[in-house]
């Protein structure tokens, strides 16, 4: 199956070709998004001759992984999947996301930090009680189970790649998209991450509790607006 | 209300007018856009020669003095208007991010091709 690796990147110039080069082994198509960066990301882009789309304008996280979504639907790809820029998320687990939708067991297979204990992953109070009150609101509203609801290593089948090159949210983009297509087959598999090796992660307490609640209301403004039955 | 006031407020609204009908004309206001303007404008005009038409109306919804309700209809008409720019910044952001998509994805087909 075609497989395209989608790497959103902003001011990412230490750790991009690092990234890249790590996908080499998995011997898979990649796309760098450059999110018009203000670093020298685009001149390490262009000086190594990788394969890399630059947005003039910066488009936040979600454009720019919707612009690889786009492309990975231009190009007829398979599987488009999702990875940081910033070394976080280890290529070696690409073959264990793709199985599920290989095995036309899953729509869309996220990979999970809570499915077994990873010793590397650290992240404060408020934001592991903000990740678990998200995956009960979601269990709430749709019944299903998805444990780690802000993972961005995620793979998407085909009929996936459709609905998100065509609508995708700009903010918070990964636990709105698991509740936008929960009538998908949505699959967890273990996946352990890095420690971020450059630059310093943007995530505070403050910011944690304000991206919860601001994401519980974008549940609500959804659930209210649409007026699905997502148990259905 | 005395008659200069009147006089000293349509004057100034009717010059409001041609200004707003001036924009459409420069195409620096869209015709859309000004509708809500020249309403508002009219309106006011119109109100200031009917006072005791909105006396009335003053009394039927139970507001005290008719400045009252003219301050009421304005802040609704400021929010409407408020209201209506947002949708449209919301719609224009979302055309900007598929133009900036667009434009990268078939910059990167054109460079593509030159490269062969």
């Amino acid at each position: 199956m075609k497989t395209l690796v989608i790497i959103p990147c902003y001011n990412e110039e230490e750790s991009i070709l690092e990234t890249v080069r790590s996908l080499e082994k998995e011997k898979v198509d990649y796309v760098v998004i450059d999110d018009g960066s203000t670093d020298h990301s685009l001149q390490v882009l262009q000086e190594n001759h990788l394969n890399y789309i630059h947005l003039d304008n910066n488009l936040g996280i979600g454009g720019a992984i919707q612009t690889g979504y786009k492309y990975a639907r231009n190009k007829n790809y398979d599987i488009a999947i999702q990875m940081d820029g910033d070394g976080q998320h280890d290529a070696r687990y690409i073959k264990e996301l793709i199985k599920p939708i290989q095995q036309k067991k899953a729509n869309l297979v996220i990979g999970s930090r809570f499915l077994e204990k990873d010793p590397n992953f650290k992240s404060t109070f408020f934001r592991r009680i903000g990740i678990k009150i998200l995956s009960t609101l979601y269990k709430w509203i749709t019944g299903k189970t998805i444990k780690d609801m802000t993972s961005g290593f995620r793979a998407a089948d085909r009929s996936v790649i459709e609905i998100f090159s065509k609508d995708y949210p700009y903010e918070y983009p990964e636990p709105v998209t698991n509740l936008s297509i929960s009538h998908k087959s949505i699959v967890e598999v273990p996946v352990q991450m890095k420690k971020r090796e450059h630059g310093k992660s943007s995530i505070t307490p403050w910011k944690s509790m304000y991206y919860m609640l601001n994401v519980i209301l974008y549940f609500i403004i959804i659930i209210i607006s649409r007026g699905e039955d997502y148990r259905a | 209300m005395p008659n200069s006031v009147k006089i000293i407020s349509t004057i100034i609204l009717c010059i409001f007018l041609l200004y707003v009908l001036k924009n459409v004309k420069s195409k620096q206001l869209s015709v859309r856009n000004s509708i809500a303007w020249l309403i508002m404008g009219i309106s006011v005009i119109i109100c200031f020669y009917q006072i005791p038409t909105l006396r009335k109306l003053a009394d039927f919804i139970g507001v005290e003095t008719v400045s009252n309700l003219l301050f009421f209809l304005g802040f609704i008409f400021l929010i409407f208007v408020c209201f209506d720019i947002t949708r449209t910044i919301s719609t224009q952001n979302k055309k900007i991010i598929n133009l900036t998509q667009e434009l990268a994805l078939l910059k990167k087909e054109v460079e593509k091709n030159d490269k062969k």
